[in-house]
């Protein structure tokens, strides 16, 4: 490991003076959908409020951001879907990376976890719909309970797996120099198992991003996922598309941010 | 106070749906306090496992591991290893993997300084204090591991072939230097390798080991010698070209080639006396 890092790093500013220019086939791949939208909604062969045209989309969105639909902005809306957000995943982040830490470290807590946990992780999301109602109800709380269910699951397997990678030979080490179990698992597991957290962290997100949507289609008043399901009910489609983008905004910026965040604690521990 | 005993000790791993491996078979031996014990023998005798039953990460089957007339229970800083492949924290700077041990204690950081920074410079680290492993040769990562165990001022010090995977000239520095650092802070030592001539050079006593399952086959002592000949005094390449020191490393070599079941051939060949007689 320690060998691939030298090497990624005597190799790394002969890559940032070349950076591969692939950006224009990535603008290729968009353009080429919209083009292909744009056409099939232009031409005649479905009515526009089945398919309507990006232009369309795109005129719906902005109108969204000045004008209230469904009592809010849409940068409104985003923002309390933002919130919900941010408190699921943290606690599903506060709560999985130490579990699957423990469950690493400790043999006989995975054997307690594990067959519980593999259950219950099959159950999707949209599933605790009805009882994240029930026990939370339809302001945060049953919000946050399915966000959970979805960001859970991957931060709680890849720090188990992030801690069971660990070399052996490390806690051994840390062991005979002393060290107590809390710092070997401050100290050793968690650095060791950091890139896998880090990873686990950022397919949560995702999940619990996608698992919110699904939650605000159905128990909720405010919300990205309510716009959809409000311009639905009204027959707007460039709206409910509008919506659609928004969602995929906001996804993929979350992903940038987790992504960047996660190299510079690759680049931070690599040392370099 | 910190002699090391394997009494009768048996370690033999299970597998499953076959015959449990005995990897040490009724061994027993004593490492005075501050001797520097060598053990050799061809890979799979068992001389890891010996290694880790004393450093408490591993138990016997059977018998008993005393360090210090104290049974061993669980790994501790009395007891520092230096393993084969270093196992340095990669997220660690030399200066945090040198001082983890005192950290480990309690020690402040403004504590843990002195001690380090002595080490530091002992083992030559000077100017890579803040550098990470990985940024350093296998030479420098092998003295940041040992200096991080020397820096707890261990009883007992457990090397692991730690000079293995070093090149023929950074072994030989490391191997002056192990001797220069024993004699101005004697320990007890317990070193495993598979180099004979290494063996020979620095330990009091050569324990030759036989494969599978892992017995003691003979302790050779070198210690009289060393003494006689001022070893410690001379270069490590003049030391190699003592006849002594050729006839003994030689006298090695034929006890691990020879096999166990024809014990007679070596006895003929060499009889036990000739160790005794370059005492």
């Amino acid at each position: 490991m320690a060998h691939d890092l030298t090497l990624f790093a005597n190799t790394r500013p002969r890559r940032r003076s070349a950076p591969p220019a692939l950006w224009p086939y990535s603008l290729a791949g968009f353009l080429a959908l919209f083009s292909l939208w744009f056409a099939v909604a232009h031409s005649g062969l479905m009515p526009a409020r089945v398919l309507p045209g990006p232009d369309a989309v795109v005129a719906a969105f902005f109108r969204l951001m000045r004008e209230p639909f469904a009592g809010f902005t849409l940068q409104q809306h985003l923002l309390s879907s933002a919130i919900r957000f941010a408190f699921g995943f943290l606690i599903a982040a506060a709560v999985g990376v130490p579990l699957g830490l423990v469950m690493g470290r400790f043999r006989w807590v995975d054997d307690i976890v594990s067959p519980v946990f593999e259950a219950l992780r099959f159950v999707a999301p949209i599933a605790w719909v009805p009882f994240a109602a029930l026990w939370f109800g339809t302001g945060i709380g049953g919000p946050i309970l399915i966000i959970f269910s979805g960001a859970f699951p991957p931060c709680v397997i890849n720090a188990y797996r992030g801690a069971r990678l660990v070399e052996p030979r490390l806690i051994e080490a840390a062991q005979t120099l002393g060290a107590s179990q809390w710092r070997i698992i401050t100290e050793i597991l968690i650095p060791g198992a950091v890139p896998a957290i880090i990873a686990g962290l950022r397919i949560g997100a995702g999940l619990g991003w996608q698992s919110l949507i699904g939650a605000e289609l159905i128990v909720v008043s405010s919300g990205i996922g309510y716009v959809i399901v409000q311009g639905q009910s009204n027959l707007a489609t460039p709206i409910v598309m509008a919506g659609m983008v928004a969602i995929g905004i906001v996804g993929f910026v979350i992903d940038v941010l987790l992504r960047t965040f996660e190299h510079w604690v690759r680049r931070k521990w690599s040392g370099a | 106070m910190s002699a090391i005993s394997f009494l009768d000790v048996v370690r033999s791993f299970d597998r499953v749906g076959d015959q449990p491996i005995v990897a040490l078979d009724r061994v027993s031996l004593t490492v005075a306090e501050r001797e520097f014990v060598a053990i050799v023998g061809p890979s799979g005798c068992g001389k890891t496992t010996l290694l880790r039953l004393a450093a408490g990460l591993d138990f016997p089957t059977a018998g008993r591991v005393l360090v210090g007339e104290r049974e061993v229970r669980a790994p501790g800083p009395d007891r520092a290893v230096v393993f084969q492949q270093f196992a340095l924290f990669p997220w660690k700077t030399v200066r945090e993997n040198i001082g983890f041990g005192l950290k480990c204690r309690g020690m402040s950081a403004r504590d843990r300084e002195v001690p380090v920074e002595h080490y530091i410079g002992v083992m030559g680290l000077g100017g890579h204090e803040d550098s990470y492993p990985h940024q350093l040769s296998g030479g420098m990562q092998q003295r940041v591991a040992i200096a991080r165990s020397y820096v707890l001022e261990p009883d007992v010090l457990l090397m692991d072939e730690p000079f293995g995977s070093l090149d023929a000239q950074t072994r030989i520095e490391m191997q002056e230097e192990l001797i220069r650092l024993a004699r101005v802070s004697p320990r007890t030592v317990l070193f495993i390798t598979h180099s004979v001539e290494e063996a020979v050079y620095l330990a009091d006593r050569v324990v030759v080991m036989s494969r599978r399952p892992g017995r003691i086959r003979e302790v050779v002592e070198v210690a009289g010698l060393r003494r006689d000949e001022a070893w410690q005094d001379r270069p490590i390449e003049e030391v190699l070209d003592q006849e002594s020191f050729i006839h003994l490393r030689s006298y090695i070599w034929k006890l691990l080639r020879d096999r166990p079941g024809d014990h007679g051939a070596i006895e003929r060949l060499e009889p036990k006396r000739t160790v005794r007689s370059v005492r």
